[in-house]
């Protein structure tokens, strides 16, 4: 008896690894089961360390900019810059930095949706210039020679696992793990809390106005569209960077396309668009009150002009509801 | 206490032997079956000779009349099959290798262990499968980000990539062209047929010496238009298939012998 006993402990210790690596719990959610990538399904010590290397500033190549440069956590992931000029290189961007939450039912990440998952948009920021402008070799190099991260690396892929793909893999992990479905609306849905009367009679208006691609509960429906923020695209600078999702698929239906961004956390995501180049969320629904009807790079749902006759009234209560989508929460208050 | 004595040295010995059998990196002898022939690939790069490596930085004139110099010329070649006469075929297992013409490397050698037979042709792709292409975080072979053969705004390998500068007629000059060829759609299958089914024994080492043709990217079957579309970056799609039409037909057999 006393002899298998022996004999279990033995074989648990010769053939199990010292440190276990459990897989991530992650909650359920209103969207339902948080989706992840086959190849790369997240763990308690892959989350960890993708946590630590988006807040390492080592990962830009003059060690100032991390992830959380242009991604605070405090203003749901976003700087509250229309385009941030914080990159090594100090040059403006062409581009607003998003806000991060709920990225992992996203199918395309960029403002044109241009990266197909998590794991390869990481390479995005960390090698543009104007970002963190990082050689991967030489961050490769600098991870090896770390004190601490072959370690950590280790423990959460495995032997020789700093590598590009431990790297992108590590922080897509921690990316699906940032997850915001926590606030007022939330609780009122689950019966916790109740909305005002404002906040009732601005949910009926985002449902006749803004649904149609805010869909709850993401409040994205993680499209692209035009939304007539411009009428004509000229310039073909920059490899088309202003023509939306066009540049991706070469399809002249997408000329002037934007991801949706979610409704959630908006009152913590200005300025907005995908340039930021609204200030306010009162400038939002300015626009959206325009008539587009003109414009041919206008969605046709936004053709209608319903929303033009809407009053100061109504316009506070939408304000309301999507103030409800608020999670503070998540952003750590 | 003798008897557990014994159980102690049973349980280390066990113990021991139990700790060995998990090590990961038993190697086993495994010597390659003498079946096997080694053929020895040498991918050229050439300009308008045959028999000469291309040159960087030299002006070559195309046969559609361009005047044409290269900094460099890259390329990935995956899913290596070889067919015998009677029609069944050898594959690589999956492998990427990049393949280089750059002031570092002036030409391309590898090997690979195929069965004996009796082979009339070998067939190769340039370029990244899409499944490989989809993400960014598979690393097989030598893909990887770190070899600027990727995009990141719009993730997938460039499997062909080549600038340098042509004769630009307005500006009277030498002005700069690049092509970075990808997507999913510009993913080529090249077959090297032999002049004669050759046979391949056992035990023995071959050569085969593949030629790609540069100047054939801009002229057939397609004459690219370098002063219209000198940047091909991604896009526009209808001129990078054009590109990608062109090197699937770059490829020529220089020679397939034995040592």
């Amino acid at each position: 008896m006393r002899l298998h006993g022996l004999l279990g402990i033995v074989f648990c210790v010769a053939c199990s690894s010292p440190k276990t690596n459990a897989p991530y719990t992650f909650p359920d959610t209103p969207a339902g089961v948080v989706p992840q990538s086959e190849s790369n399904k997240a763990t308690e010590k892959g989350v960890e360390l993708g946590k630590r290397l988006f807040f390492d500033s080592q990962l830009s190549s003059n060690g100032t900019v991390s992830c959380q440069t242009c991604h605070h956590p405090e203003k749901a992931f976003t700087d509250g810059q229309s385009l941030t000029s914080m990159g090594v290189s100090h040059k403006p961007l062409l581009r607003h930095a998003p806000a991060l939450f709920n990225l992992a039912w996203y199918p395309g990440l960029f403002w044109d949706g241009g990266s197909k998952n998590l794991e390869s948009q990481v390479f995005g920021p960390l090698t543009h210039p104007d970002e963190m402008g990082m050689d991967l070799t030489i961050l490769l190099k600098k991870l090896r020679a770390d004190k601490e991260y072959p370690k950590l690396f280790r423990d959460a892929f495995g032997e020789d696992s700093i590598t590009t793909q431990g790297l992108a893999r590590a922080l897509a992990q921690y990316e699906r793990t940032l997850l915001s479905f926590d606030s007022h609306y939330d609780r009122v849905k689950a019966g916790k809390e109740n909305f005002t009367r404002m906040e009732l009679e601005g949910e009926k208006l985002y449902t006749q106005f803004c649904a149609s691609c805010h869909p709850a509960p993401l409040f994205t429906d993680l499209s692209y569209h035009a939304n007539g923020i411009d009428s004509s695209i000229s310039d073909k600078s920059h490899e088309l960077i202003y023509w939306g999702r066009y540049r991706i698929t070469n399809d002249s239906a997408d000329i002037g396309k934007f991801k949706t961004p979610s409704l959630r956390n908006v009152g913590f995501t200005a300025p907005y668009m995908h340039d930021g180049r609204l200030a306010s969320l009162d400038d939002v629904l300015n626009h959206y009150a325009r008539n587009q009807a003109q414009n041919p790079l206008a969605d046709e749902r936004l053709k209608a002009g319903d929303f033009s006759a809407i009053g100061v009234e109504q316009k506070k209560a939408l304000e309301a509801f999507l103030y409800a989508l608020n999670d503070s929460t998540y952003i750590g208050n | 206490m003798k008897i557990f004595n014994l159980n102690v040295i049973t349980l280390v010995t066990l113990a021991m032997w139990i700790l060995s059998s998990c090590h990961k990196n038993d190697k086993k002898e495994n010597p390659q079956p003498s079946t096997d022939a080694t053929i020895n690939f040498e991918f050229q790069a050439v300009g308008d000779l045959d028999y000469e490596t291309l040159k960087l930085g030299q002006v070559y004139s195309t046969s559609k009349g361009d005047s044409v110099t290269f900094d460099f010329l890259n390329w990935w070649v995956s899913d290596i099959t070889f067919t015998a006469e009677d029609g069944s075929e050898w594959n690589e297992a999956k492998n990427y290798r990049l393949l280089r013409r750059d002031d570092k490397k002036e030409r391309e050698t590898f090997s690979v262990n195929i069965p004996a037979g009796k082979y009339k042709s070998v067939r190769f792709t340039v370029g990244v499968d899409s499944n490989h292409n989809a993400s960014l975080d598979s690393l097989v072979g030598e893909l990887s980000p770190t070899v600027g053969m990727s995009w990141t705004w719009q993730t997938g390998y460039i499997f062909l990539k080549t600038e340098g500068t042509f004769y630009n007629s307005d500006s009277m000059a030498y002005t700069p062209f690049q092509y970075h060829i990808g997507t999913n759609a510009n993913y080529k299958i090249v077959t090297i047929d032999f002049p004669v089914a050759t046979d391949v024994n056992g035990g023995s080492s071959y050569e085969l010496h593949i030629l790609l043709h540069a100047l054939n990217l801009f002229t057939d079957p397609n004459a690219m238009d370098l002063k219209t579309y000198p940047y091909l970056l991604v896009g526009p799609p209808a001129q990078t298939a054009k590109v990608a039409e062109n090197y699937s037909q770059a490829f020529s057999l220089h020679h397939f012998e034995e040592l």
